[in-house]
């Protein structure tokens, strides 16, 4: 494989707005404000999706709020669209100086409810996927001596919960990676973080998205369960303060400040319940909360 | 009735003490292998040790033939007690020296066959009203290094995996427990085996760094005093305990650690262990 080695222009360096961010999964909800939010604030912005017949919602939001990007087809789990659409952005700007990985799918339903084929599919994207941007992005990152490199994961990446088994080994997978890859890259200059938002609620969510196939067959022996973990999991959705706006603030500060952090969890509540975990000793929160979570959830209504 | 004990790997790190370790307690142990010779090798060290293993073929990579090892073991003694998710890969080298194929054999070894003998004795332990499913990880599955990022992602995942899978059977009285040793010296283990092809190719950015770690690397392994029977030793007692523990880490270093990951205030850790060991790597073309 060969990368054409691009030399940065000083003066290109040191201008902030044509600093060129690649955020992928932006035809809706995070994504789509983020990408919104950081050209707002001056970034050369490049938003990619997997399928251009979706791109009118973030199309009539730059209008609206009247800035400038571009949008890309990126499909994560198809290289040839990642190397070409890394090539386009090399080839308009000169580099790449940061890239947002949001493009990330959700899968809802008891371990033994789910499907090979659909926890496979998981992995592809928030992975797998991941990775192959990353890599394909690297060279050019390296040669301009800077760089940063954001994974949005969840605060699933830092605690298991139940009809999420699957969810969480690809969001925990995620954050072990960046911590590995954020050391492989400091002598480099270049800055690995992870943002973890709580549960948000974006417009077109719709409740039956992303739960397994076997998870709504009532012959599951997990399928009442289901049907109550569902409803505490909407009933969050629902009371749940954190916005998109709130993740692009971050963005914006881990893509500006001198020394970014590793890890950001954001919403109160998630940031309240990582908390916990952390401090209380021993299995305590193990033996507490999980319990708790268990108790509500197989309660008979 | 003995229980019956199913060890995935048997041949692989800790298996062959865990396995010998839980025949000499009484449980009659099932041991997955997935060539003959890996079985000579696993029925030698139980008959030295003069106990009976019964080996079992598995391929690791393909869920069915691990159902149909869960199978066949289910009609021969009508009972899985516990489940030891033992099968591991260990994956050295910088993220950009690793090829994709590499990285799919790691997860399918260490996350997805982990997954796959998990959904094959679920319905016969939920049956039975009881069960233990352990999940051999690491201490790699809570602390990310550099030239782990594949490896530590694995574990990662399991940890994930089993945390939330504990929450689900937990009301069955299944129990799900995570074992997280540090750095341990087995007898099956070579630097070779381990790294990534293209890790000793010196036109690679990581080359001279790599080399620095695998040294530090061999020198964390031969002052490691964890040795196989401690893990197998932690495996039986997740097995007969009332009430097991969600996590063991094995070993000091280990231990040590996480409870500075733990107790450092905010990013503290990360700044000072993290960038330190960066640092280390990273100056070692100054020194030349």
């Amino acid at each position: 494989m060969t990368h054409t080695r691009t030399e940065i222009d000083p003066d290109v360096a040191e201008n902030f707005s044509s600093k060129s961010v690649l955020i992928t999964g932006c035809s809706t909800g995070i994504g789509l404000e983020a990408a919104v939010a950081l050209a707002e604030r001056g970034h050369r912005v490049y938003a990619s999706m997997r399928n251009l017949d979706k791109r009118h919602q973030l199309e009539e939001e730059v209008r609206r709020r009247n800035v400038s990007l571009r949008i890309l087809r990126i499909d994560i789990t198809q290289p040839a669209t990642i190397r070409q659409g890394i090539r386009q952005i090399i080839d308009e700007t000169g580099s790449i100086y940061g890239i947002v990985n949001n493009a990330g799918l959700f899968l809802r339903g008891f371990f033994e409810d789910l499907s090979e084929d659909e926890i496979r599919e998981l992995f592809e994207t928030n992975l797998f996927g991941t990775m192959a941007v990353i890599r394909e992005a690297l060279p050019y990152m390296r040669s301009a001596g800077q760089g940063r490199i954001i994974i949005i994961t969840s605060v699933a990446g830092y605690i298991g919960a139940p009809a999420g088994s699957a969810y969480s080994a690809s969001r925990f997978a995620q954050e072990g990676f960046a911590e590995s890859l954020h050391q492989e890259l400091i002598p480099f200059g270049i800055h690995v973080t992870t943002v973890a938002p709580g549960i948000t609620s974006t417009p077109d969510w719709t409740p039956n998205r992303y739960v397994a196939r076997r998870a709504t067959a009532s012959e599951s022996p997990y399928f009442a369960w289901f049907q109550n973990a569902q409803e505490l999991f909407h009933q969050t959705m629902a009371n749940s303060k954190n916005s998109p706006a709130e993740v692009a603030e971050i963005l914006h500060r881990v893509l500006t400040a001198r020394r970014p952090r590793l890890r950001y969890v954001l919403g109160k509540r998630a940031r309240w319940v990582v908390r916990l975990r952390r401090y209380i000793p021993g299995e305590l929160f193990t033996r507490v909360y999980f319990r708790e979570v268990m108790k509500r959830i197989t309660a008979k209504k | 009735m003995a229980e019956v004990v199913l060890i995935t790997g048997a041949s692989m790190g800790f298996g062959p003490a865990t396995s010998v370790y839980l025949a000499k307690k009484g449980f009659k142990v099932y041991g997955g292998v997935s060539s003959s010779k890996e079985e000579e090798l696993l029925q030698t060290t139980a008959a030295a040790q003069g106990v009976e293993v019964t080996w079992i073929p598995m391929n690791l990579a393909d869920s069915v033939s691990i159902g149909l090892a869960v199978d066949s073991i289910v009609a021969n003694e009508r009972r899985l007690d516990a489940l030891v998710n033992n099968a591991g890969l260990l994956l050295r080298g910088f993220f950009e020296d690793l090829d994709e194929d590499e990285i799919q054999n790691l997860f399918n070894v260490n996350l997805f066959a982990t997954m796959s003998a998990t959904r094959a004795v679920l319905p016969v332990m939920r049956e039975a009203g009881k069960g233990r499913i352990i999940v051999i990880s690491s201490v790699a599955g809570r602390l990310g290094t550099s030239t782990g990022s594949i490896y530590s992602a694995t574990r990662f995942a399991q940890e994930g995996f089993a945390e939330s899978l504990y929450q689900e059977v937990l009301p069955f009285g299944i129990e799900v427990v995570l074992i997280e040793p540090g750095i341990t010296n087995t007898p099956t283990w070579t630097v070779e085996r381990s790294a990534g092809r293209r890790v000793r190719n010196s036109d690679s950015p990581y080359f001279k760094w790599y080399l620095e770690s695998e040294q530090q690397f061999g020198k964390s392994l031969e002052q490691s005093r964890i040795k196989p029977v401690d893990i197998a030793q932690v495996v039986h007692r997740a097995i007969v305990a009332r009430r097991p523990r969600l996590r063991y880490v094995v070993g000091r270093k280990a231990r040590f650690a996480l409870f500075l990951r733990r107790y450092l205030p905010g990013e503290a850790f990360n700044r000072i262990f993290l960038h330190e060991v960066s640092r280390r790597l990273g100056s070692i073309d100054s020194n030349e």
